[in-house]
């Protein structure tokens, strides 16, 4: 950083028609709403000055205030005091300045990290992008995420939108560039109805991801199979309808699990249990320690939930439950 | 299969004069040579250079055993890490902090202190195998440390050998003095899976011809389905190899057939996924098991060992087969019996190598598990 930099910049009263707004090098587009701001300039009028920068042929190009130069272009203010920058400076004294502009603001949405990291990458080498501007950005700085952030820059404003917007959040945006576009498109469309955690959405889009491979079929078909069969849901509300689609998921990525512990609850309510005696599998029916919950007010209660129980543990159910390929097999083998 | 030498070998000054480096100088007379002061000098993450050092740390451990999951007792000879076939499922991706090959070049201090041990305990007897961190064979035609390691256990009344690997280097083997104390095992999986796991090593023929080889000089074999994979025609690819090993070999010369469905620590997902993007292993129905480890849904291990132990029991009902770190109630559901009705998994190996090997005749004790967590905690070794 040259820390002259400050020094360079002159005081200036500028009319803003003799601005070159066709020069968008250094926009960094927010891609949501500014409805704050512009109630800020409407009641305040310009705060901090804009930052300019005087291109060789002498027109002067905006490098920080874009949103704050149009209105005020809207608006046929005469004069906007700026701050301008020599013609001297180099591409990359330019964009570190800009870069500082943007750190002192509103935090940085993921649309934005994006294009500044796409744009730095023209200027700058990777060792250069991730020692020096990652950090000031808050981006981790693994080295294939820097390909991740240059590709969502190049998403069109649906996409941009939802990322900034945190309708999808940073980590699942940066997932979704890798994904077939029309792919990519449904599930930020699915993520915007459904309005869900940061986790829940990283989870959904893992779990589709693993399906795709597993079952070696484009993530778009998959979406495909899944939205026909959340739509014969009833749920219409965007938690119970992620819940479905959660469950719909986790039944196609675990289909033997998921069987197993539907077959546990079928012999769970063949054996109709009382409701104070519960019967609880290991998780995952991984291992030999199952429990049995007795819930009981008195002696008498107990003892008949004793009793319940003890006819339970020696009916064939239990048996079943416990190891249903045995005693598939031994049925097999039986009618054999 | 074919060994691309390495473009450097680098050796610790200490070991700079090694029976190892001078077998390497007479092998790889084309590879330069390097001698540096100490180990924190080599570079690294080279895979391109072959590391010699002097190992200082103990040279016998136990294979990893856990609470919940049973051990063979098996003990593991180290006298190298790290592996160049690149298996997709490989633990040592994981759990070795560096790509390049690594060898220790104090044998005689290795040798003299295996000796030591098997001398301190007569009653003991020893399973002992070097291919958990690295593959036994895969350097020998440049090292031929079969050569001078095998004829180590001819004589020993106590102790076996297992040389585990999934090449075809068996040239070094022949005319050995073994003893009919050495077995060579290979990890065995379908051609599918070797064709997309395994890409550079031997094909499954070409290890099965090499056991076959192997087996006419006389060397007692094992073979190691670990890891299982469930993937599409699995029982038919299985059964497949399987029919291969018994046409190829006599059943009698097998000593042992280990299964071991495969399992990860949750830290390797990551990593396969960003070495082997293509690889759909890490995709089956995993849940985490006792151990934290990612294993397949039992009612999937159960199916995969069921399978296997069948088709094995078809060709030769009195084959020992045992299950990798599987817990007791998988050994009853898949095998119809635990460990422990036959003295426990030890026990079970130990009285196959003194019923097929005669060896050790006069041990009374098994090496017991030690419930040692080796680096890592374990997993589908691309080595076994």
């Amino acid at each position: 950083m040259n820390p002259e930099v400050p020094a360079q910049c002159t005081p200036l009263r500028i009319l803003p028609k003799h601005l070159d707004f066709s020069q968008e090098h250094f926009r960094i587009g927010r891609f949501k709403s500014r409805e704050d701001l512009v109630a800020s300039l409407e009641a305040f009028g310009m705060l901090h000055p804009p930052l300019l920068w005087t291109q060789a042929d002498g027109t002067l190009a905006i490098l920080d205030g874009f949103e704050r130069l149009h209105w005020a272009k809207n608006r046929g203010t005469r004069e906007v005091l700026s701050l301008v920058l020599p013609p001297a400076l180099s591409g990359n004294e330019l964009w570190r300045i800009r870069v500082q502009t943007l750190l002192f603001g509103l935090p940085l949405n993921p649309a934005q990290k994006a294009q500044v990291i796409h744009r730095l990458s023209s200027q700058f080498s990777f060792e250069q992008i991730h020692t020096e501007f990652l950090p000031l950005l808050h981006v981790p700085g693994r080295p294939e995420s820097l390909k991740s952030w240059c590709l969502l820059a190049h998403q069109d404003h649906e996409v941009l939108g939802a990322a900034a917007r945190e309708e999808i959040s940073e980590r699942v945006a940066l997932e979704l560039v890798h994904w077939e576009p029309e792919a990519m498109k449904t599930m930020v469309r699915v993520l915007t109805e459904l309005q869900c955690s940061a986790s829940i959405q990283w989870e959904l889009v893992e779990r589709i991801k693993e399906v795709a491979i597993r079952e070696a079929l484009p993530r778009a078909r998959v979406l495909e199979n899944l939205m026909s069969e959340l739509e014969v849901t009833p749920q219409k509300h965007p938690r119970r309808k992620t819940q479905a689609l959660r469950d719909i998921l986790e039944r196609r990525r675990f289909p033997r699990l998921k069987e197993r512990e539907a077959h546990f609850e079928t012999l769970l309510k063949k054996g109709a249990l009382p409701n104070n005696l519960r019967i609880y599998p290991p998780p995952f029916f991984e291992g030999r320690n199952w429990q049995m919950h007795i819930t009981f007010s008195n002696r008498e209660q107990l003892v008949e939930l004793l009793s319940t129980s003890t006819r339970f543990a020696l009916s064939p159910l239990l048996e079943e439950m416990m190891n249903p390929l045995a005693s598939k097999s031994t049925k097999t083998q039986g009618r054999s | 299969m074919r060994l691309s030498p390495p473009k450097k070998i680098i050796v610790e000054r200490n070991v700079a004069n090694s029976s190892l480096l001078e077998q390497l100088k007479k092998t790889l007379p084309q590879v330069p040579v390097e001698v540096l002061n100490h180990r924190k000098d080599f570079p690294k993450d080279d895979p391109d250079v072959l590391e010699i050092i002097s190992f200082k740390g103990r040279l016998l451990k136990s294979c990893p055993g856990t609470r919940h999951y049973l051990c063979c007792g098996y003990q593991i000879l180290h006298f190298g890490v790290q592996c160049t076939l690149n298996c997709t499922y490989c633990i040592l991706q994981a759990y070795l902090n560096q790509a390049g090959l690594r060898l220790f070049g104090n044998e005689e201090e290795i040798f003299s202190a295996l000796l030591e041990e098997l001398n301190r305990n007569p009653q003991t007897l020893y399973r002992i195998g070097t291919g958990e961190y690295t593959d036994s064979l895969l350097l020998d035609p440049w090292t031929r440390f079969s050569r001078r390691i095998v004829p180590l256990f001819a004589r020993r009344p106590n102790a076996v050998l297992e040389l585990k690997t999934k090449t075809n280097f068996v040239e070094n083997l022949q005319g050995l003095d073994h003893g009919g104390r050495t077995l060579v095992g290979w990890s065995l999986n379908t051609r599918s899976v070797q064709i997309s796991e395994e890409p550079r090593t031997a094909s499954i023929k070409q290890r099965i011809d090499a056991a076959q080889r192997v087996s006419g000089w006389g060397y007692f074999l094992s073979f190691h389905f670990d890891p299982l994979i469930e993937h599409k025609n699995w029982r038919q690819g299985y059964e497949e190899t399987l029919d291969r090993i018994f046409q190829a070999v006599d059943p009698g010369r097998i000593v042992w057939i280990s299964l071991g469905a495969f399992r990860f620590m949750p830290q390797l997902k990551p990593i396969v996924q960003r070495r082997h993007p293509r690889t759909r292993i890490l995709y089956g129905e995993f849940i985490r098991g006792l151990d934290q480890k990612m294993r397949y849904f039992r009612d999937i291990r159960v199916e995969l060992y069921s399978f296997m132990w069948e088709t094995i029991r078809k060709a030769d009902p009195q084959l020992c087969v045992y299950l990798c770190m599987e817990s007791e109630d998988i050994w009853r559901e898949a095998l119809g019996f635990s460990p422990e009705q036959r003295g426990g998994l030890p026990q079970m190996l130990d009285d196959a190598v003194k019923t097929k090997m005669s060896v050790g005749l006069q041990c009374i004790r098994s090496n017991p598990c030690q419930g040692e967590t080796p680096p890592g905690d374990g997993g589908s070794f691309g080595c076994v």
